[in-house]
């Protein structure tokens, strides 16, 4: 596996320099940084990617770095390695939407695996991302009665009922979603409701 | 009755009153006389011991060398007893030897000594009574010692997760260097430098957690260890790893200031390690209540004849209450505390000749100051 980056942030030189050099020789880039001001100051924006965070540190915590991370609109996955006895420390990060917890001392394959699923669930947040922001583009596309046509649509308005609440005639209106459906790329109805429903969320 | 006859009956009178014993001998060592208390303590009637040498009733090697003494004293005059009086070992009739303390003096006639009174009091007693005291001494150092270990003990039971987190910490980076090392033995060609240089930073890690333990095993060890000159400022230096334990987890911060010149003290580094370790230990506790993030430890020469170490936090204070008997047994403002804490932590430093105490110099910002009584640079050279 290649291409995935970790950020690694840890106060501990030692922690930090050896996870680097575990996670680099399994094929993955490694960022380090030894506190939470630091790596918001470097000011990263790569993908796929996953942070992996200390729990305890001095300075800004890594609770706190993972709600400023959502605050910027950061929304790699954050897995958070917890010392002996924080178990309601990770409680409250899982709450927080953290991808999940590892205790020290923990094994190869368990950081690992974890850190690969992280990344990947990057990538697919980032294509359902790109798949919105494609939609999002196509919908700015349109008129502004092909708009209409499409809002009317999607309350589930037949062609005759459209026709009525715009004024315009039912050849109108057919020609009109027409046009939407070739704008929106959608092949069935069902597929443009759905389409523009996902891109609101 | 005549007037010698007179005379008589009053020596006999003052000899026999006498509760030490009192025997009188010719300038040979002859036994000329011997009171009541004499023949009560060595068990002689005077009847069996009139006419033979004094030397009968010591143990040897005073029996054999009492000779010599005499003469010796006779033609030199240079006393060694006579006006002096000593503690030495006399000898009973049933052959038991007890200690004694004996005073002599000399029976002139004309200016020239015929003959010695010897003044004994049995010291039996006396010393049964020294020994018991030593004893209830020891065994009442020992149950001290052994509070302290427990107050020791309990102040590392405390501190057992941030034991485990600092022992945590080089575990996991030698984890992870084994297994990098691991892989980068399997590359083609494998990264041999690199795995030198990992090889290193896995010994330094183990050398890391071993000082952990070490700093554990010095402070757990059951005794205490006897007073010795100590430097304050390389005591603490020494100490910064396990002080930093505790603080790294609540994220707080432990700063020690101490002078780059050695502190020197007389004292017992494990103790002193103790009482140093429990009043940061509480700044923590305080800490953890709200304030701020800051642990202030310093060492500074407090006029000319001590040093002054503090330890400063700045957690929400104490109550006044509180303060007034802190350093009782008992007393306590933790919910979970027992209150011996401080009480021992007083103990030792009084023990130390120096003095424990609190200020408040204002609110948030509780001080505790233990002053110990430093070496002047002579004491240490001399």
């Amino acid at each position: 596996m290649a291409n995935g980056l970790v950020y690694v942030i840890d106060d501990d030189a030692a922690v930090r320099d050896s996870l680097g050099m575990l996670l680099r020789s399994v094929g993955l880039d490694v960022h380090c940084h030894g506190n939470a001001d630091d790596f918001l100051a470097a000011d990263h924006d790569w993908h796929p990617a996953c942070v992996l965070l200390d729990v305890r540190m001095p300075g800004m915590s890594g609770m706190q770095l993972s709600r400023v991370l959502r605050e910027r609109g950061k929304s790699w996955p954050i897995i958070f390695i917890t010392g002996h006895g924080d178990v309601p420390m990770a409680v409250e990060a899982m709450r927080d939407g953290a991808f999940d917890f590892i205790q020290k001392p923990f094994r190869e394959d368990d950081l690992i695996g974890r850190i690969q699923e992280a990344i990947e669930q990057d990538a697919q947040d980032m294509s359902v991302q790109a798949r919105q922001e494609d939609v999002s583009r196509r919908l700015q596309s349109l008129t502004e009665r092909e708009r209409q046509i499409l809002d009317q649509l999607l309350e589930g308005c037949a062609n005759k009922v459209i026709a009525i609440n715009l004024g315009i005639s039912q050849r109108t209106v057919e020609l009109h979603r027409l046009r939407v459906m070739q704008k929106m790329q959608a092949r069935s109805l069902a597929q443009l409701v759905r389409m523009v429903t996902m891109s609101h969320t | 009755m005549t007037r010698e006859q007179l005379a008589i009956s009053r020596f006999r009178a003052l000899m026999d009153a006498a509760v030490d014993a009192i025997i009188l001998i010719d300038c040979r060592g002859l036994i000329l006389d011997c009171n009541h208390a004499g023949e009560r303590m060595f068990g002689y009637s005077i009847d069996q011991i009139r006419g033979r040498n004094i030397s009968m009733l010591m143990p040897e090697p005073f029996h054999q060398e009492h000779d010599g003494y005499l003469k010796r004293y006779l033609e030199t005059r240079e006393a060694r007893i006579i006006g002096i009086g000593r503690e030495v070992v006399a000898r009973r009739a049933d052959g038991v030897n007890f200690p004694i303390d004996l005073a002599v003096g000399e029976v002139l006639e004309a200016g020239e000594v015929i003959g010695f009174a010897g003044f004994i009091r049995d010291l039996t007693a006396a010393h049964r009574m020294a020994a018991a005291l030593r004893a209830r001494e020891a065994e009442l150092q020992e149950s001290r010692d052994r509070l302290m270990h427990a107050g020791r003990l309990g102040t590392l039971g405390e501190m057992a997760a941030g034991i485990a987190h600092e022992m945590n910490q080089p575990l996991t980076a030698i984890a992870n260097y084994a297994r990098a090392s691991a892989r980068l033995l399997q590359q083609t060609p494998p990264a041999l430098e690199m795995l030198a240089d990992t090889l290193g930073k896995i010994a330094t890690q183990a050398e890391r957690a071993g000082e952990v333990i070490q700093g554990l095993r010095g402070f757990m060890r059951g005794q205490s260890l006897p007073k010795q000159t100590l430097d304050l400022s390389q005591l603490l230096r020494d100490f910064e790893p396990l002080l930093g334990i505790e603080s790294r987890g609540e994220n707080l911060q432990v700063e020690v200031k101490s002078p780059d010149t050695p502190a020197w003290v007389k004292g017992d580094p494990v103790q002193l390690q103790q009482v140093i370790l429990n009043l940061v230990r509480n700044s923590v506790d305080a800490m953890a209540e709200g304030g701020g993030h800051l642990i202030a430890i310093r060492l500074e020469r407090h006029g000319r004849e001590w040093w002054r170490l503090e330890v400063e936090d700045q957690g929400p204070g104490l109550d006044p209450a509180i303060a007034q008997e802190l350093f009782h047994p008992f007393v306590t403002s933790k919910p979970q505390g027992v209150g011996l804490g401080l009480s021992i932590c007083n103990t030792i430093i009084e023990d130390h000749g120096g003095g424990l105490s609190c200020t408040m110099s204002q609110p948030g910002q509780t001080i505790f100051q233990v002053v110990l009584p430093a070496l002047r640079s002579e004491t240490l050279h001399g």
